[in-house]
């Protein structure tokens, strides 16, 4: 008697597959689509935790695009106080694939966000990005040149992009009611004001989130036709929901939401892969060694272990503790030593919360 | 009272107006000690003793007859020489428009509170590596490596890209300015003492006057590498005037002429 399941590997079985294999370490758990090399150009975005991924291509010396961050000895600390050298331009934290496409679309002047500026104390805030200024702006034209300055760099990023990384966050979002205008951030989170009348809350749906991900797409195949795109979905948990539901049950829910966008969406285009750094954050053998006491924020042996994957993939073996091949040019003054080192709004709705 | 002149190759000008400076001030022990930007950063700190490597004895011997120098037998360190990330700012200053300043001319914008706090962390590093190899150490005082020469506008060897684009603006002074008060601060943070280049060798802002160029450093100058960073020893006895009168409240013996 035999079985479909007799000529499977040893990848395919949960014992050999995951009991037996060092989490540190899942062998043969991402077989790349397509190649990637130091020297394929590559664009990031995405929710807080693409930012390790950035970083760590960077600090690799592979070919991250950044257009805005300046040149020089800076230390990184300052630079993601505001904004740079977290993705390739300066947009801040991308948490739903909406926000992204209606990013791409606004830089081609396709769309025009609505209520562009937020106040908080007198200052103005760019309301698709009201991280990266932290104590705002003094005016709200000032936000506004400043937004069309970014919009010009998205665009000769997108420009130069061989492969677009995209790390899908959240399925909860904010909307502008009448627009349908999507915001990284609740309204008086940051800065803004909350107005029921005004915005609503909206969880995306697998459906949606399929539709949004294929017009990105086409987007970036406007720009570029033969754009690849590797989507990863981040391991990080909600930090809170909206959804009336609890955290636990909502988190899992969007996650998996992602998670099931992200497969299809890759299944069915060959110019699209999935990148498993959930699965290796998330691996029960870790029991949840690679998060850190927060149970949200991940480790940087997490993040090593899910970009040795890569670059055991795409390039030559990673050693997260060696030499880096060409050093990032802020890395003279790198430390590392934060609780939680990457930008992240979601953890600004804890703290005003206690 | 000893002195000691130590840094970079911008103590050679100190070097070789050292008889100058003997005469000008016959109250000091002054002694110099430099080594190439690279070599003197590699040099090896023991206790109080800074010892070149093996790779800069012979640069050491040919600058200073000897290849280490005990700091604790001075009175007095004027640390010569460190950029405090000048090129990282220029450069930064150079390409960017300031969002709240009216020029615009087709640059990336950036915000006045990210170009202070950019300005204010990359100096904040030098100055960290420079408290982490020699302590807080209220005998030191630093006189950075002075500003280019006027002249290095010109194309070619020498060229200065950042300083030049930064000479058109009305703003470069107040930069300049904001750049020097953020050494200031950090320094004496760590309890370290600034001087900045002093006026009378300032063509205008982060630019030396030409007139203290080093001898035969100039494009055309036959034989000779172009220098547009390093001064003469004009330069040397004004900037040691302007430390002893600033710091050890002393002046010289003779009123300089230059």
């Amino acid at each position: 008697m035999t079985s479909p399941y007799d000529t499977l590997e040893d990848r395919a079985f949960w014992r050999t597959g995951v009991v037996a294999c060092d989490p540190h370490h899942v062998a043969d758990l991402y077989r790349p689509k397509f190649a990637i090399t130091k020297e394929t150009a590559i664009m990031t975005a995405g929710s807080c935790f693409a930012q390790h991924v950035h970083r760590t291509l960077k600090e690799r010396g592979w070919s991250v695009i950044d257009t805005e961050t300046p040149s020089g000895l800076f230390p990184r600390e300052v630079l993601n106080r505001f904004g740079y050298a977290m993705y390739s331009a300066r947009y801040g934290n991308i948490y739903t694939v909406r926000q992204l496409l209606q990013l791409l679309r606004e830089s081609y002047g396709d769309v025009t966000p609505a209520d562009p500026v937020w106040t908080r104390d007198g200052r103005f805030f760019d309301a698709q990005r009201p991280n990266i200024e932290p104590d705002g702006l003094e005016r709200a034209d000032l936000v506004q040149e400043a937004r069309a300055s970014h919009l010009s760099a998205i665009c000769a990023a997108l420009s130069k992009a061989d492969v677009f990384v995209f790390t899908l966050g959240l399925t909860e979002a904010w909307m502008h009611r009448d627009s349908g205008t999507i915001y990284p951030t609740a309204p008086g989170t940051i800065a803004g004001t909350f107005d029921a009348a005004t915005y609503r809350f909206h969880s995306f749906t697998t459906a949606e989130i399929l539709a949004d991900l294929a017009s990105v797409r086409t987007v970036l195949q406007a720009v570029n036709p033969q754009i690849k795109m590797l989507l990863t979905v981040s391991p990080v948990p909600l930090t809170a929901t909206a959804s009336g539901g609890h955290v636990l049950a909502a988190s899992s829910y969007s996650k998996a939401v992602l998670r099931a966008a992200a497969g299809e969406f890759s299944a069915a285009h060959e110019d699209v892969d999935y990148f498993p750094s959930f699965e290796v954050i998330t691996n029960p053998a870790t029991r949840s060694a690679f998060f850190k006491p927060n149970l949200r924020s991940v480790e940087d042996a997490g993040v090593a272990a899910a970009m040795r994957m890569f670059f055991a993939a795409h390039g030559p073996a990673f050693d997260p503790d060696g030499d880096t091949d060409a050093p990032a040019p802020h890395d003279d003054n790198d430390r590392d030593d934060g609780d939680d080192d990457v930008i992240c709004e979601e953890a600004l709705v804890r703290a005003r919360a206690t | 009272m000893r002195v000691l002149i130590l840094g970079s190759s911008h103590t050679v000008c100190f070097r070789d107006a050292i008889g100058a400076l003997r005469t000008d001030f016959p109250g000091l022990e002054l002694t110099t000690f430099g080594l190439p930007g690279g070599k003197f950063a590699a040099a090896r700190l023991d206790g109080s003793v800074l010892r070149a490597l093996d790779d800069a004895h012979d640069v050491a011997m040919e600058w200073n007859g000897v290849t280490e120098i005990d700091t604790a037998a001075f009175d007095r360190i004027l640390m010569v020489g460190e950029r405090f990330s000048f090129q990282s700012v220029t450069r930064m200053l150079a390409l960017h428009n300031v969002l709240e300043e009216p020029l615009r001319d087709d640059l990336p914008l950036i915000s006045t509170a990210a170009l202070e706090a950019l300005i204010d962390g990359a100096v904040a590093g030098q100055v960290d590596g420079i408290v982490a190899r020699f302590g807080r150490d209220p005998r030191i005082t630093h006189l950075p490596a002075p500003y280019p020469l006027a002249r290095s506008w010109k194309q070619g060897a020498g060229h200065e890209r950042f300083i030049t684009l930064l000479s058109n603006r009305a703003t470069t002074p107040r930069w300049m300015t904001r750049f020097e008060a953020s050494i200031a601060a950090h320094l004496a943070d760590v309890d370290h003492g600034f001087m900045p280049q002093p006026e009378p060798t300032r063509h205008d802002a982060f630019r030396s006057r030409n007139a203290f160029a080093w001898p035969k450093s100039g494009q055309g100058a036959a034989g000779n590498r172009v220098d547009n960073r390093h001064l003469n020893t004009d330069y040397a006895r004004i900037a040691f005037a302007a430390y002893a009168n600033d710091i050890l409240n002393m002046r010289p013996r003779a009123a300089h002429n230059t």
